[in-house]
Parts: C-alpha cells; structure tokens; sequence
C-alpha cells in the first residue's frame, strides 16, 4: 500500500513533491499511459523542431530520488473506492491507501462535420502533437487552418507561419484570446503574429471540414472556403473528469475538492487541471486549467495525503504567451466585466514597446496585463493574491520601476526581514 | 528659453563623461543632489546639466565604471589678476539676487598657513630619540583650570591640593562643535562614537542633545550659543563640560540663520523651537556685554550643574585675541577656545569668510604669551580650532601653546566631504550637512565611526612618532615648548609674534 | 520545516543609498570578461539585484531563495530546482523562456532575458553568486546596506 497517482504531470510532480517534504519513506505510484513525464505547455515546441527529449520536465532520476514507481503506458480506467484499488487497462490492480487523480483536461472538440477525418488534429498531448507534425510532414502540408484562438491555437499558429506554411486562425469571436485578455493586448498579439504571415478570420466558425477521408479544405459558416491541409482544432480543453466518475466522486464543473484537495470520497484527493478550483478573483469555482496552479494543487494535496494539514484557498488566471519575441503576461482580470472596477494604463507600446495595464476592485489589484516589459510583474500577481489596498498607490501600479519600494513600510519588512517565504506567506489569502 | 543669465551660461565646473564607459546604471543620477545629472529616456544617455555641478564629486565616486570626471570649465573669462572668475561670478549673482552670497566650510583664500612655515626639531647624538614603538609614549592631556603651586600634607608625600574637574583625553584632538541642523544626527553619533571608543570628546554645538545621543554623556560637551537652543538644566547636566559660544572663526561678529525649512521634527524637538522656524543665533548674548556679565553665565552655568562641569569659553580669533582670552580666564572659563580664520562653518557670509580674524597659529602664540604674561596660563587650558589638516599641524599647535585642538573639517572629510562649500544649500550629496532623510542616510553612522576612530589612532601614532624623534616621551613636554620650534620664510615681525626662532639659529 | 540553514542576502534599507554598485558588481561577476563594461555593451547581461528607489527610501532586492518557491511550482521546463541546501537553483540552458517565474515571483526577483537576435531566451536570478563564495553585491556595498547572513 501507498500513495497512488494518476496522471504524470505539473500535479502528479507537485503531489510528489509535497508527500516527500513530509513521508520520506511510504512509496508512490504514479500510473500514467503516456511514456515519459514531460511538459505539457512544451508540446508547441514540437513544431519548432525541437526533439522530444527537450521536452521531459522531470527526468529518471527525479523518480528514483523519490522513490516512485511509474507505470507507464498504461491506462487506469476505473477505481474502487471501498476496496481501495486503481484499475488499469492491463487488467492490473494497485491498491491505494491515498489517491491523487490529476488526469488533467482533455481538449474540447466542437460538433463539426467531418471533424473525424484524417488530418484534423487536437494539440494538448505530445503524441498527438508529434503525429501532427509528422503528417504535416509527410504530406509536405502547405496550408493549416487553426480552429480557436487561444493560447494553444495561437501557438500552433505561430510556429507553423514561421516554418513558412500559410496559416489562417478561425475565431468564433471578434479578437484573439478573447477570453484571456483585453482588446488591446489583442490587437499586439494579432499583429505580432501577423507579421510571421498567421491570417485572422474572426467572427467566423467552420461549419463543415471537406475531403475524402483526408482534410483537403474547410467550410466557413460565410460559406468562404478555405484550402486546408491540416486543420487543428484547439477551442479550449474540459476537465477529465471519466476517472473520477468511476469511483462516484462528486463533479462539478470539474472534480470537486475540499481546501484540502480531498474529493467528496475519502482518502481520495484530485488536483490539476481536472478539477473546479476557486477563482480568487471572483470567488466562484471554475476550472482553471493551468500549469501553475496544477503544481501548487499537487503539491497542496500531497502534503494533505501524507497528513500534514495546509489549505489550498483557490488560484487565479495566469497566462504567459511565451512563444512571442514579445512577451506578454496577464494575471487574473483582464478586462472588467462590469463599471464597479476601475483600470489604469499605461500604453507605450508604439513609442517604446510596452503595455501595462491594471484592473482594481474596491481598492484592490485584481488582475493585469503587462506585454513588452515584463520585468518584476510577480510583485503585481501576488498583490492579487494578498488582496492588499492599493488605493493609495494605483497610479504606480502601471510603472516599470513600480517595486515593494511602492508598498507599506511594515509590510516589506514583514516580507523581507523576517523572512516570510513560506508557502503560507504568500498563498491566495480568503 | 535660449537666452541664460550670466551665472548660468559661466559656469565653473563640467561633467566629463565617457559615454562608451557608461552603462547606464544611472547611479549617478540618483547620487548627483543638485540636478546635474539627469537621464534622457529618448536618447538613452545620460545627460549634464552643467551650470547645475557643484563639483562634489559625488557621481565620480560612484560611477562604477569610472566613467565620470568632474573637471573646472576650461572655458573661463579674460585672465585678470584682479578680476579673477570668482570676483566676476560674484558680482553677477549679486546683481540679480540682491543678496549677500552665502557659503560654507572654511575660507579658502591664499592666507598664509603659519603650520606650514614651522619645522620641529629632532634629537642626533647628544639626547637620544625615543622609539615609540619600544618604549611609553604619554599623549593624554587635561583639559581643566589647574593650580598654580601645589601645597603637600606634612608626610611631604600626599598632595593637599585639590583641582576642579578635568576632561581626560587620550590625545590632544577633540570633535569640534558641528550642531544637529548643520550636520545631521548620523554624523553626531559618528563622532560621538568615535569619541567614547579612543578616550576624546565631542561637541554638540549650539542646536541642542538629540535623545539618541544623551547615553553619550560621558564624552560630550554641550554648547551655550546666543540662540540657547536646547539649553535646559537636563542638556547642562547630560555632559562632561559645557561650552559658552561667543564667536565662530567662519563668521566673527555675527549670528547664525537656520532655515524653517531645514527644521524639522527631530531638529526642532532638540533645539526645542517649532517645526518649520527659523532658528537664529543673534550675533551677541544679549545677556552678555561686559567680562563682568560672561562671568556672570559662566557662573551661573557652575552654579547650575553644582561646579561638576568645566566650563569653556569660545571665540573667534580677533585682532585683539589675547587681551579678549585673558578677560575670559579672569571670568572665570576654566578653558579658552579660539577659532582661527580659516576654521569652518555651515552657512557664513562669503565676505565674512574670507576676510574677517586672524589665523589660529599667531593666536595661540599671542594668545599663551599673554597668558603667561599676566600669570593665568594655569587656570585656564588653551584649544585651539580652525583649520587642522594634520598631526603634525595639530603638534605644531600645541607647541606654539595649546593645550589641545578641536577638528571640525577633518571628521567631515572623514565621513566623505570633498569641500564643495555648498553645506549652507542643505543638499550636501556625501549626506554630512543635510537633512534630507534620502541624502543623510549615505552616511552610515557605523562606517564613520570606525574612521574617525582610525584617524585618531593614525594620528596619535604620527604625533608619538615625532615625540619620538624630538626625544620626548610625552605630550606635556612639548606643551608651549617652542624652542623645538623653527620658522623658515617669515618675517621678523611674524617669528617675533610667534615666538620661535628662524631655521638657522 | 523549521528554520532553515541557509545564507542569503538581506537588504537593509535604512542604509541604502541607491548608489547600484550591488547591481553593477552582480552583472560584472556574472560575466564572461569580468568586466563591466563590457557585461553590459558587449555580453547584453543585466543585473539580478533591483535597486528600487522612492523618495527617500531604496532598497535592493534580489531572490529570496523562498522556503515554497512559487516560481518552481510555476517552472514548466523543470530549469528552477530547490536544492537541497535551501538555494533555489535557475538553470539557465534548460529554461525555454516561458516567462511563468517573472509573472509569479512575489518579489519580482526573476528576470526576463531576450537577447537582441532573440537566440537566447530565459529567466535570469540571483544565485548567491554560486562558486564565487560571497555574493559580489555584498562585497560592493559602500554603505552596508547588505547582508550576507543566515537571519538578517
């Protein structure tokens, strides 16, 4: 018996992590069908040319050292709860006395017609990914139509523009990253990708993607057709929730937890992108399916599983473009939903190249944008985190040399000479 | 606008900057405290405004790349013996303020330096000299009225007679008087540090004890000024001696000015005035007209702290000195301090500066000769202050006649200064004569410290040395000696009035 | 957990002058010429202190080695490490330059680095000066503002 994790990713390390700062010695499974732990957020790299082995976020040696076993390649299908055991696809059975199910998210694939054709493509997973590549490849692919702007999308995009294929984004809305960050910091992006050649169709869906039994082009609700080699389907992910469901845990929006990262069945924890976190910007539960927070879930609810008591109160939105020569960074609000918020910006973005922008809420910091200059941002994000009152000091928020200089006396001196680096010092406060 | 008035297209000083060397770190835009130096974000250089430098050399010392060189102006005006640069600038502030020009630390005009003009003696062959290395070497003086004989009990072994207070020091080098409002608290608690730790004392000046610095008590002397501030029975008794300031060096005759502006909470709670007023010192006590009224606060002063304290009496060194000094001794000081014509100040009139006494090395002389003369020299000490560069300045001085000497100009370069004579402005860039939390904190109290305290023993080590050579084993023996004295280059009339005989004879 | 062994850097702001010797010495000693000018025009380096001014206080910030790092929950290339001796290690080849530890760092201590051609791209952070021994900034420091210390 011991602890058994599902999945091989930011959670499933996170998890190990945390149980090996409390429980050396009780050893670790970790079930997983795909072959190596790698990055996820990576995969885009692919098309970059990057080799596989690029791609491993925790190596051999990382496993040893912690003493986990990893069964690899193998799929776990359904748990039993009262007899405490994991099945997998082999027919094997691992008996769990804790479990972590952290098998992610799976992307979301819209009722198109002619989405099951070869040459349509999802883009979350590396082996997915590679056989992408590997089509486009061999078909010597000319011309890729990415259905979704987001982050994925915009990835795929960029990277195929730049090995010189034509690439048009279809996007249901009026922008790119629509529901990631504001206008402007849309309008950069979009013209960032622009200039590698990446076409925009916006307020446009497909409605039909056409071929024999290979993709050769896509129909655009406009009844506009577009010639396609590929196509990517990338408009959003949705927690895996399959695993879960199997041993009766409840599920919301996605697995439901405790602040301990417990699921409604005992001794059974989820953490990553698979479950409904607290978005603590807002306070209401949502998945948030990012990297970071699927870590620090991870690594809450293996120190809960290995019995050391620790909260987790809820994450925010974190997003990196980080495939652009520009960065841009954004955390929690982008843009206001409603009057009650108030923003402040900072555009210098023609003149000297950067953005700031920053979204308040009764006084406190509640989300920011910052592309072009990114340096020092974090201080913004953990603002976030904290709920300080940073009334006094907003306008300063948008400045490049904004620093905790900004930030009351005792607070800094809290911070700094006392040391508060602790995971309790700075985690999302209620 | 394109067209500048005068003082600003003249000006004295340039930045040098090699932009190749420059890195853009911008530290000395922020170190420059007199808007020289700004950053230009456009052309992503760093930029002078010229007319602005002070020539603190502030920026140079910090560029960490040695990129910076703070150099005169090679542009200047027609070479004029008469009207020299300085004589025109002056007249062109002058015309357009109205005012009289102020400046600071001490004068700077090419008044002989008597120091330099003595040569002390060393011993071959017929007195050995002493290593002082090898054997003891006496330096501690006492500051206090002594007796004139002593009275033995009957075994002819005990002494009978008693003498008042006396301050010990371990070396004959005191901190001059520098008030909190002047220099700031950081530097006070430097020098009283350094004090307490090498066996000296320091001098509050006339702005009053700040609290921080009242555990200090065992080494500090307190000042009487015109302005009385921060005078109360507490500040009398938180002291080792109490000092009556009748005049400056920098400025004889008139009082002192600081701003409101410069006044704040700490400063006003010392000097105990409001925040944000002025803070003047009349030019005279106006309790004081007549030796007859100085005795009368000197012994009030007594009186007030039950004869505990030696009082000391300040003034600037006058054409009339020594008859002045010997009205002080008869009032009662139990010591006389003078401050020559080159001693420092924060703030003075230029012209009061430059031209106004004497310098300290004729005034000692004159000063203990008159002394001797009317047979005082026992009841009250000699200190002398303004101007000591050195050691051996300081050794000079107590050959001449001092007992010991205050350095005021010294500690401040020991904590950074460069000179610039822009104490008065209150922005000083080393953070020594200002107030201004951003620039007083470049000094750290800690660091200055230690080198005051290095200086101190530097010096002590310089003076035993040449004790040594002079085949004498301690400082007593050279006291008012000034046949180890001679001169070179002086006049009859100078030599006579400093009592020592030519190189040569 | 308890208190950890572990030397770091402490800022003392009372005593900092915002003089940037703590920023120029860190570029200079993380050079390949050891020279600073040189680190800045010709090797692109930037410092991985930040001198931080406001008014009249400054302060210099840099990693805080956190006992819970956020940026290594947030590394997604596995380049920042915990190590054991407490450090908190960037490894600089592995980081592919996601930007995820400059947007999480509560003290905004990791760097972006993009060099001109855009070859090199990754996070930049104070490393305790690593085999130098003692932080170069510390050394710098005219005024004691920093502390190399177990505690501040």
């Amino acid at each position: 018996m011991g602890y058994v994790i599902v999945g091989n990713s930011a959670a499933a390390v996170g998890c190990i992590t945390g149980i090996r700062k409390v429980d050396k010695e009780t050893p670790i499974t970790v079930i997983s069908y795909e072959d190596f732990c790698y990055s996820k957020p990576m995969i885009g790299d692919i098309l970059d040319g990057a080799p596989r082995e690029h791609l491993t976020y925790r190596d051999k040696s990382f496993f040893e050292k912690n003493r986990v076993q990893q069964i690899l390649g193998h799929r776990a299908i359904s748990i039993n709860p009262e007899s405490k055991v994991v099945v997998l696809d082999s027919n094997e059975i691992v008996p769990y006395s804790k479990l972590l199910i952290a098998t992610g998210a799976r992307p979301f694939i819209p009722p198109i017609q002619g989405v099951e054709k070869e040459g349509v493509f999802t883009f979350t997973e590396l082996s997915e990914a590679e056989r992408f590549n590997s089509y486009l490849t061999e078909k010597g692919a000319q011309e890729v139509v990415v259905v979704g702007s987001g982050f994925i999308g915009l990835e795929v995009a960029y990277f195929l523009a730049k090995r010189g294929l034509k690439v048009s984004v279809v996007e249901l809305l009026e922008r790119s990253l629509a529901r990631a960050v504001d206008e402007r910091t849309s309008r950069i992006v979009e013209s960032l990708l622009r200039e590698v050649g990446v076409k925009f169709l916006f307020n446009e869906s497909v409605s039909e993607i056409l071929g024999e039994e290979k993709v050769s082009s896509v129909k655009l609700k406009s009844g506009k057709i577009l010639k396609a080699d590929g196509v990517v389907i990338a408009v959003g992910v949705r927690p895996n929730v399959e695993l879960a469901q199997t041993a009766k845990v409840k599920v919301n929006k996605g697995i439901e937890v405790s602040t301990k990262m417990e699921t409604s069945v005992n001794d059974i924890y989820a953490a990553g992108d698979c479950i409904e976190c607290i978005d603590i910007v807002d306070n209401t539960k949502k998945s948030i399916p990012l990297f970071p927070l699927a870590f620090e879930q991870g690594f809450i609810a293996g120190l809960n599983m290995a019995g050391r008591g620790v909260d987790y109160l809820g994450g925010l939105v974190l997003n990196s473009l980080k495939f652009l020569p520009v960065p841009v960074l954004n955390a929690g609000l982008a843009s206001p939903p409603d009057s009650s918020y108030e923003v402040l910006v900072n555009d210098k973005f023609e003149e000297r190249g950067f953005y700031r922008k920053v979204v308040l809420k009764e006084g406190r910091l509640v989300g920011f944008v910052a592309v072009g200059e990114i340096d020092r941002v974090g201080i913004l994000t953990n603002l976030i985190r904290q709920k300080i009152d940073v009334s006094s000091i907003k306008e300063r928020l948008v400045e490049l040399d904004f620093g905790l200089v900004d930030l009351p006396k005792w607070w800094r001196e809290e911070k700094l000479k006392e040391d508060r680096t602790a995971y309790k010092d700075w985690r999302a406060v209620k | 606008m394109l067209f500048k008035k005068p003082q600003v297209a003249f000006y004295p000083f340039m930045v040098l900057r090699d932009d190749y060397k420059c890195v853009r770190c911008k530290s000395c835009v922020d170190q420059c405290s007199f808007d020289a130096t700004y950053y230009d974000e456009d052309l992503n250089m760093i930029m002078n405004h010229h007319e602005n430098c002070v020539n603190c050399k502030r920026c140079e010392a910090f560029c960490p790349t040695d990129a910076i060189k703070v150099v005169k102006n090679p542009s200047t005006f027609h070479p004029d013996a008469n009207w020299t640069p300085e004589a025109i600038r002056d007249i062109h502030v002058q015309m357009l303020t109205g005012a009289i020009i102020l400046t600071s630390t001490g004068n700077d005009k090419p008044i002989r330096n008597y120091f330099d003009h003595l040569l002390l003696d060393a011993c071959q062959v017929t007195n050995p000299p002493i290593d002082p290395l090898r054997e003891p070497m006496e330096l501690k003086t006492f500051i206090g009225r002594k007796t004139d004989a002593l009275e033995f009990d009957p075994d002819g072994v005990s002494i009978k007679t008693t003498i008042g207070k006396q301050l010990e020091l371990e070396i004959p080098v005191l901190f001059s008087a520098m008030s909190y409002g002047s220099i700031n608290l950081n530097l006070q608690k430097a020098m009283a540090r350094a004090a307490k730790e090498f066996g000296t004392y320091w001098n509050t000046g006339e702005g009053g004890l700040h609290r921080d610095l009242r555990e200090y008590k065992e080494c500090t002397i307190v000042q009487v000024a015109s302005g009385r501030f921060g005078v109360d029975l507490e500040y009398l008794e938180t002291s080792a001696a109490i000092e009556i300031k009748i005049g400056q060096g920098a400025k004889p005759g008139i009082g002192g000015h600081l701003p409101g502006e410069k006044v704040n909470e700490g400063i006003a709670q010392t000097r105990m005035i409001p925040v944000g007023s002025d803070a003047i010192s009349p030019a005279p006590h106006h309790d004081i007209y007549s030796i007859e009224d100085l005795r009368q606060l000197i012994y009030a002063l007594k009186e007030a702290t039950n004869y505990e304290k030696p009082v000391f009496v300040k003034i600037a060194a006058v054409h009339n000195v020594a008859a002045i000094a010997c009205g002080i001794a008869h009032a009662g000081a139990d010591a006389v301090v003078i401050d020559g014509v080159r001693g420092g100040t924060g703030a003075t009139p230029k012209s009061l500066r430059d031209h106004v006494g004497i310098p300290i090395e004729l005034a000692i002389a004159a000063v203990d000769d008159r002394l001797r003369k009317e047979g005082l020299r026992n009841q009250v000490s000699l200190i002398a202050a303004g101007g000591f560069r050195s050691a051996v300045d300081v050794l000079k001085a107590v050959a001449l006649g001092a007992d010991a000497v205050y350095i005021g100009t010294v500690a401040k370069l020991a904590a950074g200064c460069t000179q610039c004579q822009q104490c008065h402005t209150g922005r000083c860039a080393w953070g020594i004569t200002t107030n201004d939390p951003r620039l007083a904190k470049r000094l750290n109290p800690d660091i200055v410290a230690e080198n005051l305290y290095n200086l101190l023993r530097a010096w002590a080590h310089d003076i035993k040395e040449l004790l040594g050579a002079m085949g004498i084993n301690a400082i007593e023996s050279i006291r008012g000696n000034r046949l180890r004295l001679r001169s070179w280059g002086l006049t009859e009339q100078e030599n006579k009035i400093l009592g020592v005989l030519p190189a040569g004879m | 957990m308890g208190k950890r062994k572990l030397m770091k850097v402490y800022p003392i702001e009372e005593n900092c002058i915002s003089c940037r010797y703590c920023e120029v010495a860190c570029t200079m000693v993380h050079s390949a010429s050891k020279d600073p000018v040189k680190a800045y025009k010709l090797e692109g380096l930037l410092p991985r202190a930040t001198v931080e001014v406001k008014g009249a206080v400054s302060l210099s910030l840099m990693c805080r080695h956190c006992k819970h790092p956020f940026c290594f929950d947030s590394c997604i290339s596995g380049a920042i490490q915990v190590g054991e001796d407490g450090k908190v290690y960037l490894d600089e080849e592995r980081c592919v330059g996601c930007w995820n530890c400059v947007l999480v760092c509560p003290f905004g201590a990791a760097h972006p680095f993009i060099s001109d051609n855009e070859k090199k791209r990754h996070s930049f952070k104070c490393d305790l000066c690593g085999d130098r021994g003692f932080p170069a900034c510390v050394e710098a420091c005219p005024n004691r503002a920093l502390v190399y210390d177990f505690e501040r």
